[in-house]
């Protein structure tokens, strides 16, 4: 006779492989943190990573979401005390990371339940996106260099906000 | 257009443009780089435009994936009364009113106005509690915690007892219902809030609502996954200019790469997707309650890679999952295949394969289609085996009227009965040659005639019918199906003539005959044909129209046997008809109610209700627990009548 029915949990947190990618973006946070030996900075890293990890294990993409500008924030404080522009941009790596992987690990887990094998199709998923964000951070200092090196930084100020008002206009929905 | 949309259209044009001009004149900004009015402004902007988008409403649709590991059932019986029992809706009052008096009435052998007037007057039980739920003369003096302090509504209380206590007459005199300790509506919470319903049809394959696409559709949908980081980005850039923090300005750069890098997701066009699904089982011909192990494979063949595909396959809407998972995610570089596995359990009948439900990502998970694949419509053809039949004692199920029957004329049967005188007329090949030889006397040989049954099976199968316990458990008409399976193999080896025919607005029949190849017609029938395909046709089932057409087609000796769950007044009327009509009928009634819920014991008490009702009428009813064989359940029900009459 056939076996016992399994049963579908759709709302479980994500999988082995998508918490330890979330908890490998956060934890490059965490070490920015610790460099930049600011007390404020770390209690937003601790907090923004409580509310993270309950996020992912809770498979709530509202939290997962306040966790990281949470700890984004801590990236922020800790740039402010002087944690030095690769450290800021490796923390910030590290936070949209485990944004990336925690919130699409959660909704492959709604998608298909836990039973579904979703490694590779997780890992792919990563990969892409910390290649994009590793060659953003990459252009993003070729243009930041270039332009403070040559021309005064409120030219880089002025373009950046013209080119995210275009975006966010372009963006917006009918 | 928005007008804010305008705005920020308009500056950003503006300020982009300043920013080249500046960008190629540099000697121009050459003051303006120490003024904390300007940065300051720049900021601002930032800063505003960040609080815009960070409060503009997310309008992100929601795709509810459909759950194949379920059966597709239509109804769970009793599941709407426990839903709305907290309501209390005027529907479940007036269903708990009629529950009450058909019980009162056969099996309490009252009046139907000696009923009401009891439920009235509250005099129907000592349970003032239960009492009160019908009669306003009745104090309920229980005391309980009030509803302000988490407590449940007096009424409700007052629902629960009578449920319970018509539960406990029932079982008083007549049995077959157990009665747990206490009834609470807790068990409501049980059940699952939206799976199954008794009235409105529920398809747990096409997902919530069913609000998937068609096989020739795709949708293509913008996830907005990505939406913020514009806000992020301008709010980085405003800090990083107050602040004057190179670093901070640094990843808002950053900030506008990913906001760039979400902005192509969006705005690229998506491309056909192009997949070969191929389905293989390890099972040339299960049995119902075999375990069948299905292999999917998925090629790309849209000569670009898929970076992220999640595949649901589309199981055969009657059969559940046993193991692993029909569910698969991928990501499949031009010409390649991924394959996965899982395990369903068999059941009666031809069970095809459903298009797979994929939903195919881009790579920065801003966009998605939604659609469904091109696939093999593999299916799974499921008869029991021959053995199947054995262990039923066909006379304990159809001991009114069918069987072989032995006729004491004399006839051309094959069991020699006696040998007379010869008569003008008779075969020649019936003469006794070696008598004649002997005595010199012409006799001729007389066997026994043997009338066959011929019988009809009429197998419930309007939606009313697709009932199940839970999800997870087989529909009533599964149930019934498997039940004319064994009963056709048993009948038929017992020489008796077998027609089928459904009670359905599809087209289901099969005339009374007998032989090997109408066996194997008849098995057919039941595995395809479309009467029995799960979903069922939401078409309306007549049943004065069945009747009539069943009347016109059937012989005056041929013998009904329904198999129903009784789940509705319809079918009780139907049977009652067709005896009085001049077909003896029998029923055989798989039991799709459980009691585990308030509202599920309301079912079974209405069912009885319904089985007394049909049994009054001198129908025999054989009551079949779905957990059981077809045999052992007559068995068990035999011995409590027996344990009843005190036999």
């Amino acid at each position: 006779m056939g076996g016992e029915l399994m049963t579908v949990d759709l709302k479980s947190s994500p999988s082995q492989t998508g918490k330890l990618l979330a908890v490998s973006g956060s934890s490059l946070t965490l070490t920015v943190t610790v460099m930049a030996d600011t007390r404020i900075g770390l209690i937003l890293c601790v907090a923004g990573l409580a509310i993270f990890f309950r996020g992912v294990l809770v498979g709530s993409r509202r939290e997962i979401t306040v966790g990281c500008l949470v700890l984004y924030g801590s990236i922020l404080v800790a740039s402010m005390f002087g944690v030095g522009s690769v450290a800021t941009t490796i923390g910030a790596i590290g936070v949209v990371s485990a944004w990336d992987s925690a919130e699409n690990s959660v909704i492959l887990q709604r998608q298909l339940s836990r039973e579904a094998k979703t490694r590779r199709a997780e890992l792919v998923h990563v990969a892409t996106t910390a290649s994009v964000i590793t060659a953003a951070a990459v252009v993003s200092h070729l243009v930041y260099f270039s332009v403070a090196s040559s021309r005064p930084t409120v030219i880089l100020v002025i373009l950046l906000i013209g080119t995210l008002l275009l975006m966010g206009a372009l963006n917006q929905r009918e | 257009m928005k007008h804010s949309r305008l705005i920020a259209g308009v500056v950003g044009v503006f300020t982009a443009s300043v920013g080249i001009l500046f960008f190629v004149m540099p000697s121009a900004v050459r003051n303006l780089t120490t003024s904390s009015i300007v940065v300051s402004t720049l900021a601002l902007i930032a800063l505003t435009q960040a609080i815009i988008i960070a409060g503009r409403k997310r309008s992100m649709e929601k795709i509810g994936t459909p759950d194949p590991e379920y059966r597709t059932i239509t109804q769970i019986p009793g599941a709407s009364f426990d839903r709305g029992l907290h309501q209390l809706r005027p529907r479940v009052r007036h269903r708990l009113e009629s529950a009450a008096v058909a019980v009162l009435t056969q099996v309490g052998e009252e009046t139907v106005e000696d009923a009401r007037r009891r439920l009235a007057e509250g005099t129907w039980t000592d349970d003032s509690r239960a009492a009160a739920f019908f009669s306003t003369d009745v104090v309920d003096d229980y005391p309980g915690r009030p509803v302000w302090l988490g407590g449940e509504p007096r009424v409700v209380k007052q629902a629960l007892a009578a449920v319970s206590k018509l539960a406990e007459i029932s079982t008083e005199r007549s049995g077959g219902i157990s009665i747990p300790d206490h009834v609470t509506s807790e068990w409501a919470d049980r059940v699952p809030s939206d799976r199954g319903a008794d009235l409105a049809p529920h398809n747990q394959k096409d997902g919530p609502g069913g609000d998937l696409p068609l096989e020739d559709e795709a949708w293509d949908r913008k996830t907005e996954r990505w939406s913020g980081i514009e806000a992020i980005a301008l709010f980085t850039v405003a800090a990083g200019t107050f602040l004057q923090e190179p670093p901070i300005l640094l990843i808002g750069v950053m900030g506008v790469a990913l906001t760039v890098y979400a902005a192509y997701g969006r705005a690229v066009e998506p491309e056909p997707i192009s997949l070969s699904i191929n389905r293989r089982h390890n099972a040339s011909h299960p049995v119902p309650g075999d375990d069948v192990v299905v292999r999917v494979t998925i090629c790309n063949e849209s000569g670009r890679l898929l970076p992220d595909l999640r595949v649901i396959d589309g199981v055969p809407a009657a059969l559940v999952v046993t193991d692993g998972s029909p569910r698969h995610a991928a990501s499949l570089r031009p010409g390649e295949t991924t394959t996965f596995s899982y395990g369903i359990e068999a059941d009666y009948g031809k069970h095809v394969f459903q298009p797979p439900l994929v939903i195919a990502r881009d790579a920065t998970g801003e966009h998605e289609r939604v659609f469904r694949a091109a696939d093999d419509a593999l299916s799974i053809k499921c008869y029991s085996p021959s053995e199947a039949a054995d262990g039923v004692s066909l006379e304990e199920l159809t001991t009114r009227y069918v069987g072989q029957v032995a006729s004491n004329d004399g006839g051309r049967g094959i069991e020699f009965q006696e040998m007379r005188e010869y008569q003008r007329g008779d075969p020649i090949s019936l003469i006794n040659w070696k008598g004649l030889a002997k005595t010199g006397e012409l006799t001729t040989l007389q066997f026994r005639e043997q009338r066959m049954a011929k019988v009809m099976l009429i197998i419930d199968a309007r939606q009313a019918a697709y009932v199940a316990p839970s999800p997870t458990e087989r529909t009533a008409v599964a149930q019934s199906i498997g039940a004319a399976d064994v009963l056709v193999q048993a009948l038929l080896d017992a020489k008796n003539q077998i027609g089928i025919t459904a009670l359905s607005p599809e087209q289901c029949w099969l005339a009374p005959n007998i032989g090997r190849s109408h066996k194997m017609r008849a098995r057919r029938l039941l595995a395809n044909n479309s009467a029995f395909t799960m979903p069922p046709s939401a078409e309306p089932c007549v049943m004065s129209i069945q009747l009539a057409r069943l009347r016109r087609r059937i012989s005056d000796e041929t013998q009904a046997i329904v198999l129903s769950p009784l789940c509705d007044d319809a079918i009780v009327d139907f049977v009652k008809n067709l005896e009085a009509s001049g077909t003896p009928t029998s029923v055989i009634s798989p039991n799709p109610t459980t009691e585990t819920t308030p509202g599920g014991i309301l079912s079974r008490l209405e069912r009885l209700a319904r089985t007394i009702t049909i049994r009054q009428t001198s129908i025999p009813v054989y009551d079949w627990d779905a957990d059981e064989s077809l045999g052992s359940s007559r068995n068990k029900q035999r011995a409590r009548v027996n344990h009843r009459n005190g036999g």
